[in-house]
């Protein structure tokens, strides 16, 4: 299309032309920066009692994982597991604020946490446990059916996971994998942060040219219908594109350079146990962030097309806002399952790792899809939908006198 | 060459801003004068093709106004109108440029060629927030005609002008007008009276004179102020 490529650039200097949109991705990069880093900051206490400084604490945790790094998760190290937590005395009403706690048993609380997390028991259950292997992943299978009959799903869903179950190596092997963690972990709320950053900057983008009474000049101009609003919708999504990269390489950057890159190639079910499928926690992380993209995508066009319908900056932003703070609120009775389905593929609740990882499936073509698989082909297709509509809308502006 | 308007109308809810008219515009240039409220700008913006008519139809050699063939030989300045603020007049002359369907080389030789004819060759390099009100105008002037339109549709083209550059663009809209149509309104009776080949008078969104103006006859601004107190009888 003739002077799109010129069309485009203009586009985009008009949205980096806004202060608002430099001072919103400067705070929104501080805030990715510190959902990365929080844990690390502040101060350890047990009943009111100061224990350490967080960084502290994380050091010597990093250095008890790294020994136990590739260890198979299995019958020797499960017992070693619990030989360290039985030296703490029975009596102690918090067994976290012993000192043999923390001199035998915390060089093994990742063990000890996965195994808890992986048969669904309270730490008082973790306890009293009697180690096994054997038990412990069959707990982990028992977990997982009682996880599906909980999600309602069918008979047809569970022979899926059960065959996926199938390609899952056990024993795990044990390893640090913090860096790819946090980043798992810090999902929901970058996913937040750029979903309100593309609202921010790109609510104006239709509704600026009626604003600063452009609009009469672009729509008399050979290019200005179909043209531009395809320079305007190029420039929007990039922009969002852009900015998910920024935060996703700005998140990246600072969980693999403060703890480390160890652990890319891990079994996800160290990390959620609740998954089944033979992928690792790197994979799931390069899973997770491409799929903030597709969010990207369909937000930046959901923002750019609802803010034609309202014609108003303003208006659009507190609509984003108002479903993004609404969502969070939102909790669907689970028997509901299509409905709780179709609910967690809104981009605001979706950026999650239970939501990405749920066990509920999608039936096609004979198959199921993972949300994973679905979210892509649903986002990218609702943005088709969504631009269709918005370029028929735009062709009928009309500069009505103001 | 011919503008061709047919009992075009706009209705609002309660309002009907332009009523059945009809013209048949060829070369030269029509100075479309009335009060405010009239009509003017209304009927400005259909013949634009940004405001769609409730009725009747627009077309410049039988091209329909809302083509893009219409749209590429049609030069607009609306009356009050927006700039980008964080461009420079000359991004903003590039980017008209693109809207317009100028290939880069064409835009590279035509913006400098209207900077210097609208005197902002040494301000062409300044952000557009910076410059005056008559400044705005005269790079309002120089997009309009950036695309060497057909049919040139002015509203208010003088207005924030000093007299001396009014002067100057009444000059240049006269030339402007032996090859093209140009269509301005403005509510300075004498800027009609000097440039105009055609004078149009609208009231109530009607148009309730039109002809020739000739040099020596009756004084122009008389005969406008006649004709609306003998409308309003």
């Amino acid at each position: 299309m003739k002077n799109l490529k010129t069309l485009y650039r203009f586009e985009m200097k008009k949205i980096f032309g806004r202060k608002i949109v430099w001072i919103t991705v400067g705070i929104m990069l501080l805030l990715t920066a510190s959902t990365v880093c929080s844990q690390l900051l502040g101060t350890y206490y047990i009943d009111g009692k100061k224990v350490d400084s967080n960084y502290a604490i994380f050091q010597k945790s990093r250095a008890y994982e790294k020994t136990l790094s590739g260890r198979p998760v299995d019958q020797s190290l499960l017992e070693e597991t619990w030989d360290a937590y039985g030296k703490i005395p029975s009596a102690s009403e918090h067994y976290a604020g012993t000192k043999e706690y923390w001199t035998y048993a915390f060089p093994y609380s990742a063990i000890f946490g996965f195994a808890a997390n992986a048969c669904d028991m309270d730490p008082a259950e973790a306890l009293n446990w009697e180690p096994s292997e054997a038990e412990l992943y069959e707990g982990r299978t028992e977990m997982l059916e009682d996880l599906w009959d909980g999600a309602y799903l069918t008979e047809g869903e569970k022979e899926y996971w059960r065959q996926q179950e199938l390609s899952v190596k056990t024993p795990f092997v044990y390893a640090y994998k913090e860096g790819w963690w946090m980043l798992l972990d810090g999902l929901y709320t970058i996913g937040i942060i750029t979903l309100l950053t593309i609202a921010v900057c790109l609510s104006s983008v239709f509704p600026v040219e009626r604003a600063r009474k452009t609009d009469q000049l672009i729509f008399c101009s050979c290019y200005g219908k179909r043209t531009l609003y395809l320079a305007k919708i190029l420039a929007g999504i990039s922009f969002a594109v852009g900015i998910a990269l920024l935060y996703t390489a700005a998140a990246m950057v600072l969980a693999l350079a403060v703890y480390g890159c160890d652990g890319f190639g891990a079994a996800f079910q160290l990390i959620y146990p609740d998954y089944s499928g033979s992928i690792s926690v790197g994979q799931a992380v390069l899973i997770s962030y491409g799929l903030l993209l597709a969010a990207a995508v369909l937000a930046g066009a959901f923002v750019m097309v609802l803010s034609e319908i309202l014609k108003n900056a303003v208006g659009t932003l507190a609509v984003i806002s108002g479903v993004i703070i609404l969502a969070m609120f939102v909790n669907l009775p689970v028997h509901l399952r299509v409905l709780v389905q179709i609910w967690n593929y809104l981009p605001s609740v979706f950026l999650s790792l239970w939501n990405i990882f749920d066990c509920r499936l999608v039936p096609f073509a004979g198959t199921y899809l993972t949300n994973a698989q679905f979210a892509p082909i649903l986002y990218l297709g609702m943005t088709g939908a969504l631009l269709a509509g918005g370029s028929k809308l735009y062709q009928k502006h009309q500069a009505e006198i103001r | 060459m011919e503008l061709s308007i047919d009992r075009v109308s706009k209705q609002y809810r309660n309002k009907i801003a332009v009523d059945r008219v009809s013209l048949r515009l060829q070369e030269g240039v029509y100075g479309l004068l009335g009060a405010n409220g009239a009509g003017k700008t209304t009927l400005m913006r259909m013949i634009c093709g940004i405001l769609k008519p409730t009725s009747g139809t627009i077309a410049f050699n039988h091209m329909d106004v809302s083509t893009e063939e219409y749209r590429a030989v049609l030069g607009y300045l609306p009356q009050d109108f927006g700039y980008y603020p964080e461009f420079k007049g000359t991004d903003f002359l590039y980017y008209m440029a693109a809207l317009k369907g100028l290939t880069k080389q064409q835009a590279g030789q035509k913006v400098p060629e209207l900077l210097e004819l609208v005197s902002l060759e040494d301000d062409g390099r300044r952000k557009i927030k910076t410059y005056s009100g008559g400044m705005k105008q005269r790079l309002g002037i120089a997009q309009a005609l950036l695309n060497d339109p057909k049919l040139l549709v002015l509203d208010e083209p003088t207005a924030g002008l000093d007299p001396k550059e009014r002067v100057r663009f009444r000059n240049l809209i006269g030339e402007l007008g032996k090859s093209r149509i140009v269509l301005l309104s403005t509510h300075i009776v004498s800027d009609i009276e000097h440039i105009a080949d055609t004078v149009l008078m609208m009231k109530d969104g009607q148009m309730i004179w039109q002809g020739k103006w000739e040099e020596g006859a009756e004084n122009l601004e008389d005969f406008y102020l006649r004709q609306f107190e003998e409308e309003g009888r």
